[in-house]
């Protein structure tokens, strides 16, 4: 439809709104006024779910505490340690899988399975799988004459575990992305390589690892938002523990909320936390390939 | 990858992870089979001795089909809102231009990234200050502001492919700009409806934390905090866990394979493309 005058190009809007409102209400009710209530809330003190005196900062000045920063370090942790396993993972059974690979589908659909397991039930039956006294994972790597260990009885360990057992939930996403990365590289373009002598890794270092950049940086940034939010898994897994070892930022907020109920200090972080999202939306839309979703 | 080590060595790998991958769900499989006796034997077995299914007639028999009932309510609520709100939006954003638009598709963009998790609390405090804690409404909304933008990705991506000259000519005959939208649109659109659609089951049917956080009533619990009050309330009762365990898991499963395609294809899209 051609707009002709101002008049048809106001009822074209008009009609585009008409169509957005009330997905935009939805959003805003829901996403944007509540942080409204949290806002409020950090400058109080809080008795339970009603909030007390007002207290200025002083909320925020407790993130500047020793333990919020280990929450933090413990999620920067985490987060990378999962990028790397999750992305790289990702990488590997993207090339093993690209090309004719027999079976490829029942290999890709068995690799999504965790995908589309819930967050709890991964996370309750991996805490059993590695249980130092009747854990069967622990059992057969003693078998295999590894030494009894308590995984989450043990610091590194636990991260370990966590770090694992997200990037094994998580390494569908970076795998599909990745091999459909894959997948827009032209076969004459590798092959002409391949022809020209340059060797097999060669041709992957200098050409086809560059051409899956953008790529391998979207996985990257939404992995970072979901491992940024997450709660479940280290809430049934590690429990925060050992000594608040795997305790990340999110489930420090969950916790001063919904089990200590210093909802004002929770509030603080809750800030924080968005905060770090925001940010987070704004270095994802400078990423090159994200330009068409604000158009 | 001719030579055959090469091929071995890469069967070899594949194998091993799948190994990896499915440990978990086997040893769930095998534990619902087993009976009380055998679930804590030391060294631990892989396969029961003498398979039964007390189990999941023990789960049949508990409050696991009302979670099932409450998770199946909140998952077609959600699928209901985002799929209504999402074909609108999709078809605004590809069929016009607008001054705001650059505002809604950052809001947007703002609802996905903050998913639930970050907003817990805040919509924690709206909730009890609107008295609709423990309610499915509650559930409907949140994750519906939650799921809204990956459904209006896939469906955009999908309207941009068709021609527009398709609705125009439907306008050019004299149709309403609604038909142009509903019956031109909407259904040539199956597809990517199918997509999101299987996108926000998997994910609304798995959703934990947020259930957990706004639902407080044994009667409204969906299946995974079910789940998960299965542990805390009578101890460690691994045997009808893990048979609860896969029957949460059948609907998702058995969904997942039968669209496969259309579920890889939206998230791709949902990715890719932002």
């Amino acid at each position: 439809m051609r707009p002709s005058g101002i008049r048809a190009e106001y009822r074209t809007n008009g009609f585009a709104y008409l169509l957005i409102l009330p997905a935009a209400l939805l959003v805003l009710s829901v996403v944007v006024y509540p942080v409204y209530f949290a806002a409020e809330f950090s400058l109080h003190s809080s008795v339970i779910f009603a909030p007390g005196d007002f207290v200025g900062l002083d909320n925020y000045r407790a993130l500047g505490s020793t333990s919020i920063l280990q929450n933090a370090v413990a999620s920067l942790i985490f987060i990378a340690g999962s990028i790397v396993l999750a992305v790289g993972a990702g990488l590997g059974l993207a090339l093993l899988l690209d090309g004719r690979v027999a079976l490829r589908t029942t290999f890709r659909t068995v690799i999504f399975i965790p995908w589309v397991t819930s967050q709890i039930a991964s996370g309750l039956v991996w805490r059993w799988l590695v249980n130092p006294d009747y854990g069967p994972v622990v059992h057969g790597l003693q078998e295999l004459g590894a030494p009894r260990v308590d995984v989450l009885g043990d610091s590194a360990l636990a991260m370990m575990l966590l770090i694992f057992t997200n990037a094994w939930r998580s390494v569908a996403f970076s795998m599909i992305v990745i091999l459909s990365g894959l997948q827009t590289i032209p076969e004459s373009v590798t092959r002409s390589a391949l022809i020209d002598g340059a060797g097999r890794w060669r041709t992957f270092t200098e050409i086809t690892f560059p051409l899956l950049l953008p790529s391998i940086f979207v996985c990257v940034i939404t992995s970072t938002f979901s491992y940024f939010n997450i709660i479940t898994i280290p809430l049934v897994l590690t429990g925060g523990g050992p000594q608040n070892a795997t305790e990340i930022i999110t489930l420090r907020m969950y916790r001063e909320a919904f089990s200590y109920f210093n909802v004002g200090f929770a509030s603080a972080i809750t800030i924080l936390i968005l905060a770090f999202n925001i940010g987070l939306t704004f270095l994802y839309l400078k990423l090159p390939g994200n330009k068409g979703i604000m158009q | 990858m001719s030579s055959w080590p090469g091929r071995a060595a890469r069967y070899a790998a594949l194998v091993v992870i799948c190994i990896v991958m499915l440990l978990p769900l086997g040893w769930t499989l095998s534990t619902s089979l087993k009976p009380n006796g055998e679930i804590l034997s030391f060294p631990p077995q892989w396969f029961p001795a003498a398979p039964t299914l007390d189990h999941y007639v023990a789960v049949l028999k508990s409050n696991m089909p009302v979670y099932f009932f409450n998770s199946v309510i909140v998952t077609a609520g959600t699928l209901a809102v985002t799929l209504v709100l999402g074909l609108h939006v999709a078809y605004a954003l590809t069929r016009y231009q607008f001054r705001l638009k650059r505002v809604f598709l950052f809001l947007l963009l703002l609802a996905m990234m903050m998913p639930g998790v970050a907003n817990l609390i805040p919509v924690y405090l709206l909730a009890s200050r609107l008295d609709i804690l423990d309610s499915y409404l509650i559930l409907i909304l949140v994750y519906s502001a939650w799921l809204l933008p990956t459904v209006v990705w896939i469906l955009a991506e999908f309207f941009r492919s068709i021609p527009d000259n398709l609705d125009k000519a439907a306008l050019v005959d004299g149709y309403s700009r609604w038909y142009a939208f509903y019956r031109v649109c909407v259904p040539l659109s199956r597809p990517a409806i199918a997509a999101a659609a299987i996108t926000v089951f998997v994910f609304v049917w798995n959703e934990f934390i947020i259930a957990l956080t706004l639902m407080s009533s044994d009667a409204k619990r969906p299946v995974q905090v079910g789940l998960h009050y299965y542990l805390t309330v009578l101890g460690i009762e691994w045997g009808e866990f893990t048979a609860a365990v896969v029957i949460s898991l059948a609907p998702v499963v058995v969904l997942f394979l039968l669209f496969q395609r259309s579920f890889v294809s939206g998230m791709t899209s949902g990715a890719v493309k932002g």
